[in-house]
C-alpha cells in the first residue's frame, strides 16, 4: 500500500494540473475577447468552457481530478454595426465573439483560489512528512 | 500504559491522520468538480475499537455476524456545509480548516513520541 501522505500530494497535484489547464482556457477567452472572423458574414471566435470529473486510481485508491471535456459556449454571439469592417455581412453587422470579461475574471479568481488551496495541501503534508522523519534525528 | 502501547497506539493514529490527510487533499482537488460528494474518515475511536477482521455486508440478503452488524465503509459522506448548484458539496474552508488541524495533531503526537523516545533512552542508559 502506498504511503497515504504521498497519496495526498499526488491528489493535490493533480488538482493543480487540472486548475492550470482550466486557466489556459480561460487566458484563450481572454485573448481572443475580440477575435472576429476573417470574410463577410464568419463566425467569430467561440468561447470555451472546460469541466472536471473524479477518476479513480487503483493503485492509489484515491480520485485524481481530470479534464472531462472541453466544450464551447453555445451562447449566441454579440452584433455590432460596423460596414468598414472586413467580417461585416451585406447589412454591415459584424458578429463578435461571446466572450463576457466579468464572467472570465470571476474564473480566474475562483481558478487561483483552488490552485492556492491545493498548494496549500501539498505544504502541509510535506510537514507532516519532515516531522516524521524528524523522530529520526537524536536529541 | 505501558510505554511500548503508547508507541503503537500513537503510530496508529499518525497512520489515520495522514488517511485522513489524503480524504481532504482529495476533496479540494475537487473543489471545483460537478457532483464530487465531499468525504471524510470514519473517527480514530471507531478505527481503534474496531479490533480483527469484520466481515462487509455489500448486499442486503448477506446474514449479519453474531456480534452487530458489519462495519461501514472506511470513507463517508461528510454533513455537508453547503451544496452547490453542480451537486458539488466541498467547502473550501473547512477543508482547509481540517487539514490544519490534521498537521497540528500529527506535530502533537510526533511531538509526545519524541519526549517519550527521551524517557526510554535516558532510562536505558542511567
Amino acid at each position: 500500500m502506498i504511503d497515504p501522505i504521498r497519496v495526498a500530494v499526488k491528489v493535490a497535484a493533480s488538482g493543480l494540473e487540472a486548475q492550470s489547464r482550466r486557466m489556459l482556457i480561460v487566458s484563450e477567452n481572454l485573448a481572443n475577447a475580440s477575435s472576429t472572423g476573417n470574410t463577410p458574414g464568419a463566425d467569430p471566435y467561440m468561447r470555451k468552457t472546460v469541466s472536471f470529473q473524479a477518476a479513480m486510481d487503483e493503485a492509489m485508491g484515491a480520485k485524481l481530478v481530470k479534464i472531462d471535456r472541453v466544450d464551447v459556449d453555445r451562447k449566441p454571439f454579440r452584433v455590432e454595426y460596423d460596414p468598414g469592417h472586413p467580417a461585416a455581412d451585406v447589412n454591415g453587422n459584424v458578429k463578435l465573439p461571446n466572450v463576457d470579461m466579468l464572467v472570465e475574471l470571476a474564473d480566474i479568481r475562483e481558478t487561483n483560489r483552488s490552485y492556492e488551496a491545493n498548494l496549500q495541501v501539498v505544504k502541509q503534508a510535506r510537514s507532516m512528512m519532515s516531522m516524521t522523519i524528524d523522530l529520526l534525528r537524536s536529541t | 500504559m505501558d510505554v511500548t502501547n503508547f508507541f503503537s497506539i500513537a503510530s496508529q493514529q499518525n497512520r489515520w491522520l495522514s488517511v485522513r490527510q489524503s480524504v481532504i487533499a482529495q476533496n479540494i482537488a475537487h473543489v471545483n468538480t460537478p457532483g464530487y460528494k465531499a468525504l471524510d474518515v470514519e473517527p480514530f475511536e471507531a478505527v481503534l475499537t474496531a479490533t480483527g477482521l469484520k466481515m462487509q455486508k455489500t448486499q442486503a440478503n448477506h446474514l449479519s455476524p453474531v456480534s452487530g452488524t458489519g462495519s461501514d465503509a472506511q470513507t463517508q459522506e461528510e454533513a455537508e456545509w453547503a451544496v452547490l448548484h453542480s451537486g458539488n458539496s466541498v467547502s473550501l474552508e473547512e477543508q482547509l480548516f481540517k487539514a490544519s488541524e490534521v498537521t497540528g495533531q500529527y506535530s502533537r503526537n510526533t511531538g509526545v513520541m519524541k519526549v517519550f523516545h527521551r524517557m526510554l533512552l535516558a532510562s536505558t542508559k542511567g
